[in-house]
């Protein structure tokens, strides 16, 4: 049987409240930067995005500046393009632990059950968190990437480095953009996961087994089918997308999508987790 | 207003919340009593809409908690002191809930002085005592200035200040009209805060009645009476109310009649009265009583 009770006259509140997505990443914003972590995953990002270029620039401007400045007698030398993204590895496993910190840590503290009795709509909240880390890990990445660019460019000039580039957009902007899309859906791809297993330590985990173990592991596989799931991995089609191209291909395109699929995936089986276990 | 009907929740084989059904209401302060593992903490989240109900449904102010779109406004819960993360200042905690909600700043730096905290906001949540902790949970619950507080078990493990602060508090937002529901495994504690009693035991509601009738039957204790004829005795004490159990030949148990009364019959009627004791129960042990049956973890001595 069903009762319906009348609520009684209520005591006016003196505050406003209102919740919604737009206010979810408000808060969202503070959880991520009142966090002294972040803070400094952010240095670290920035030290092993940025000095990756500034160091393999001196080694091969060192090597070129030993044989004469002759390009002919050194074995390569690599663009100041390609140079400005070796960090680019670093800076994803950066924000695998951003991602997976943003769900998992929350959990685990649990902030995020205190976070639900305010409000207390699941989705909302997971998609408020996702929004706002894969923003933050974009600009973040796009803005250290550039920056590494500019150490690989100064130092490179120093010692005698090719520092033109011929197709600044294809060359140079596009892959930085495309480095900051790969750490941004890196961060997501572990957000997901750390809701889907809510445990900060499983989830960074299996994020890098998924980055930097599984492509090794496929490769070694006998099998024929083998190369063309080692081509939908995170890494390779993120690394693609991350790296100078000459103009837009099918391809391109293909690998910006799987690498959008991977973070899409495990967001939502994150946020279906969520949706559906017991807080 | 909280309203519980036919609520249930099992874990597997366990059923934690057994069809349960209430209603806390505004104005005052309802007590959620029961042994560890009666199932209070688990009701309290089902309120919230932290666990999903396995069948039947709560209401907070007449919806379900989720489907309010001014959660704060309607209900602030501190389910579990703890429950922040540690590397967070206190400000920060509040703020991030506030922001939740587009409430304003301003409004955790009332919250921080009504629960005296505005000293120590700046200082990281894991560096906080229990104290600090239920304070700055307190704190939370009331950002949004709701119409209806739930704290579970507020006062565990707090110093003999911080529960009488929390005591007066909880009082006093009652009083401002405020529906306040608060768990505990104390009926000593609940007799000193409630206006309502809940008493839930292995997931069911054992009782469910004003303060003042657990009071009542406290205060009108059964009296042993051995006396000279009790056949007698018995039969002159009889009337509505009164409740009479012959225990042997010259000994009777007398419910429902002060002790005074039975001792004035007996001295009319000439009878010799050799015993005249009251069985007096505590508050405390008409509640264990109560729950006795329903004890989910218990000591073996």
């Amino acid at each position: 049987m069903t009762t319906t009770l009348a609520a009684p006259a209520a005591r006016t509140t003196t505050v406003t409240a209102r919740t919604g997505f737009a206010s979810m990443m408000k808060a969202e914003w503070i959880s991520l930067t009142s966090l002294r972590g972040n803070t400094i995953s952010l240095i670290v990002g920035a030290l092993l995005v940025i000095a990756p270029a500034a160091g393999f620039a001196f080694l091969y401007g060192k090597d070129l500046q030993d044989a004469g400045g002759d390009l002919t007698a050194v074995p390569w030398v690599p663009t100041i393009a390609q140079l400005s993204g070796q960090g680019i590895m670093f800076a994803i496993a950066v924000a695998a632990l951003v991602g997976a910190a943003s769900v998992a840590k929350e959990h685990s503290t649990g902030s995020l059950r205190t976070q639900l009795t305010a409000a207390p709509r699941r989705f909302t909240l997971i998609a408020a968190k996702a929004t706002v880390v894969a923003a933050t890990v974009f600009v973040s990445a796009v803005v250290l990437l550039g920056l590494a660019f500019l150490a690989a460019f100064a130092v490179g000039s120093l010692y005698g480095l090719e520092t033109g580039i011929d197709n600044p957009f294809f060359g140079l902007i596009l892959p930085i953009l495309g480095g900051g899309v790969f750490s941004a859906a890196v961060a997501v791809f572990a957000l997901g996961l750390g809701a889907m297993l809510r445990s900060e330590t499983w989830a960074v985990t299996l994020s890098l087994v998924v980055l930097y173990v599984l492509p090794v592991l496929i490769m070694t596989v006998p099998w024929p089918w083998a190369h063309d799931v080692y081509d939908a991995l995170l890494f390779n089609t993120g690394a693609s997308i991350a790296s100078p191209i000459d103009s837009f291909t099918g391809d391109y395109v293909v690998d910006l999508v799987i690498t959008l699929a991977w973070a899409g995936v495990a967001f939502f089986g994150g946020a279906a987790v969520m949706n559906r276990k017991d807080a | 207003m909280i309203t519980a009907e036919n609520l249930t929740k099992r874990f597997g084989a366990h059923t934690a919340v057994d069809n349960v059904s209430f209603v806390a209401r505004p104005g005052q302060v309802t007590g959620f009593l029961g042994p560890n593992g009666a199932g209070k903490s688990t009701t309290m989240r089902m309120i919230m809409g932290l666990d999903r109900p396995t069948s039947g449904h709560t209401t907070v102010n007449g919806r379900p908690f989720a489907s309010h779109r001014d959660p704060m406004t309607q209900a602030g819960a501190l389910l579990d002191a703890k429950a922040a993360h540690p590397g967070r200042r206190a400000v920060d905690h509040l703020r991030l809930l506030a922001a939740t909600n587009s409430i304003p700043d301003r409004r955790v730096a009332e919250v921080l002085e009504l629960t005296g905290l505005t000293d120590v906001a700046r200082r990281r949540i894991g560096g906080f005592s229990l104290g600090m902790h239920q304070r700055l949970g307190i704190a939370a619950t009331m950002l949004g200035d709701p119409q209806v507080l739930i704290f579970d078990e507020p006062v565990n493990g707090l110093d003999p200040e911080g529960v009488h602060w929390v005591r007066g508090f909880a009082r006093a937002r009652a009083a401002e009209g405020r529906t306040v529901f608060i768990s505990s495994h104390l009926m000593s504690e609940m007799a000193q805060t409630a206006d309502h009693i809940i008493v839930l035991g292995k997931g069911r509601v054992l009782a469910d009645a004003p303060l003042k009738d657990f009071l009542r039957a406290a205060e009108n204790p059964t009296v042993r009476v051995r006396v000279s004829d009790a056949t007698v005795l018995g039969s002159l004490l009889s009337a509505d109310g009164v409740t009479i159990t012959q225990t042997a030949a010259d000994s009777l148990e007398v419910a429902g009649m002060p002790s005074h009364l039975i001792a004035r019959t007996a001295a009319h009627e000439g009878l010799e009265l050799h015993e005249l004791t009251p069985l007096s129960v505590s508050l405390e042990e008409a509640y264990l009583a109560l729950t006795d049956e329903a004890t989910e973890y218990r000591s073996a001595a």
